[in-house]
């Protein structure tokens, strides 16, 4: 009986100690800086959490550079200066449509105070981005959709097009393996119609941390902690597909472009493989 | 003569620097010291530029060449450039002010480009170097056909117009094509010419 106490006894002790001690140590952070502890939190599990000082992010740049640099352009799509805003805008109006807006407003207020200078340069200037007649990419696209042909037979078409070079589309739309992401171009076409018709603008989806080649890095600095999204291109990809992704709306795709313009030469030549900084909006 | 000295010198508490970390320059002539400095009771008695008081920077006294290779011009050669260059598309007007100052009177035919909207951290300082007229060519602008950019202010002594002219030629904007209408609204305004007012625009 004595034996079976003092074993019980023994036994809660180890326990305690092992519980006190905590070999795992957990996902926890005891040294955190309080006012960064929530935004770790939130991110969950499979979170890299970097604790490094400011000057030290700039490493992920060279590293970056270094791995795109291998990999050889493979894009051989013919690539025109039409903007995908523009060949929506195009096609929009060849079904009967006035967008009005090239583009969706954007939300943040440098935005909004561009899109205002833009059109008010443009008033002046003449030089209105809508397309005075019709490229050949609009014209091809509005003849399927007019025509009722299914969004398969739309994106067979196109490809076959553009890899015949009768046709240049827009370099947003060009994926990682060199093809013409057509679901972009139809989904840009579904958004500039109801912005058009009074609806509101897409709203920045949830994106799942957890999401394919998507990755979050928390980097905390003396004053703040700072949160970097990052995404490893997949095959398949076009970066109005990735930008459709984050922000909901292909029109957002610059941010994303001009936040990797050290490692993306153009909009068009994303890499399976490559990873992209995603920028908060 | 005395007397102007006199005057400025007892309102030593409203003068603002010259220039940056100048307040006073001292120049003897004929055995006299004289004293130039900045008052702002007497700059608001003729200068129209609403904002008070005043501080340098960023109320300085703008140089006469913004920067190398661009070209000062004063109302007429203003007036002549909107004739020739903004009339025929091949030139822009760009006023640097704020767009509230903007809307409540601007030198006809101007647009609004505010110096915040060609700071280097606007994600979208591309979109306008492209309305500007410049291409994309291989991942990098060119800037041939950009157009031809006469850039004005508040006046001589605000430096919007100038940080504007920066940041072009930061962005690659070639000098050759930016002129810089020093004297701005104040100037324009003290000659009593036309303003168009732009109060209910965005």
């Amino acid at each position: 009986m004595i034996r079976i106490v003092v074993g019980l006894f023994v036994f809660s002790v180890i326990l305690c100690a092992w519980i006190v001690i905590d070999p795992s140590g957990g996902d926890k952070q005891p040294d955190a800086v309080a006012g960064a502890a929530p935004a770790v939190d939130r991110l969950g599990a499979g979170v890299e959490v970097t604790r490094e000082q400011p000057a030290q992010v700039e490493t992920f740049q060279p590293a970056l550079r270094s791995v795109t640099r291998v990999m050889a352009p493979s894009s051989t799509l013919r690539t025109g200066e039409e903007t995908l805003d523009q060949t929506t805008a195009g096609i929009l109006a060849g079904l009967g449509l006035d967008t009005g807006v090239p583009a969706p407003a954007p939300t943040d207020e440098m935005g909004q105070m561009t899109s205002g200078i833009l059109s008010s340069i443009r008033a002046v200037t003449g030089g209105t981005p809508a397309p005075a007649e019709p490229s050949a990419l609009s014209e091809l696209v509005i003849g399927a959709l007019r025509a009722g042909e299914t969004d398969a037979t739309i994106d067979t078409l196109v490809n076959e097009a553009a890899s015949a070079g009768t046709v240049a589309v827009p370099n947003i739309l060009v994926t990682a393996d060199g093809r013409v992401d057509t679901s972009v171009l139809l989904a840009s076409i579904v958004t500039q119609a109801r912005v058009a018709s009074g609806q509101p603008a897409p709203a920045v989806p949830d994106v799942p941390v957890d999401g394919a080649g998507v990755e979050v890095r928390v980097v905390q600095t003396s004053t703040d902690a700072q949160q970097f999204r990052f995404y490893t291109v997949n095959s398949g990809d076009s970066l109005g597909a990735i930008a459709i992704k984050f922000y909901g709306d292909a029109a957002f795709y610059g941010r994303i472009f001009d936040a990797n313009r050290s490692t993306l030469s153009s909009p068009d030549r994303i890499r399976v493989g490559q990873r992209l900084v995603i920028p908060e909006l | 003569m005395v007397l102007a000295v006199g005057f400025g010198s007892a309102l030593t508490a409203q003068t603002v620097p010259l220039i940056e970390d100048l307040t006073e320059v001292r120049v003897e002539v004929n055995g006299n010291v004289i004293s130039i400095q900045r008052d702002q009771a007497i700059a608001s008695r003729y200068s129209r530029q609403a904002k008070l008081p005043w501080n340098c920077p960023p109320d300085c006294i703008q140089p006469l060449i913004a920067a190398p290779g661009v070209t000062t011009i004063a109302e007429l050669e203003t007036i002549a450039f909107l004739e020739t260059m903004v009339s025929t598309s091949l030139g822009l007007l760009i006023d640097t002010r704020a767009p509230g100052q903007f809307a409540q009177g601007t030198i006809p035919g101007a647009v609004n480009v505010p110096t915040a909207a060609l700071a280097p951290g606007n994600p979208y300082l591309g979109e306008i170097l492209l309305a500007l007229g410049a291409q994309t060519q291989g991942g990098a602008l060119n800037f041939d056909t950009a157009l031809d950019l006469t850039v004005f202010g508040a006046g001589p002594s605000s430096d919007q117009a100038v940080r504007t002219i920066d940041n072009l030629l930061a962005a690659g904007y070639p000098a050759s094509k930016i002129r810089y209408y020093r004297g701005g609204m104040q100037d324009w305004q003290s000659q009593g010419l036309s303003l168009s007012v732009h109060q209910n625009e965005g």
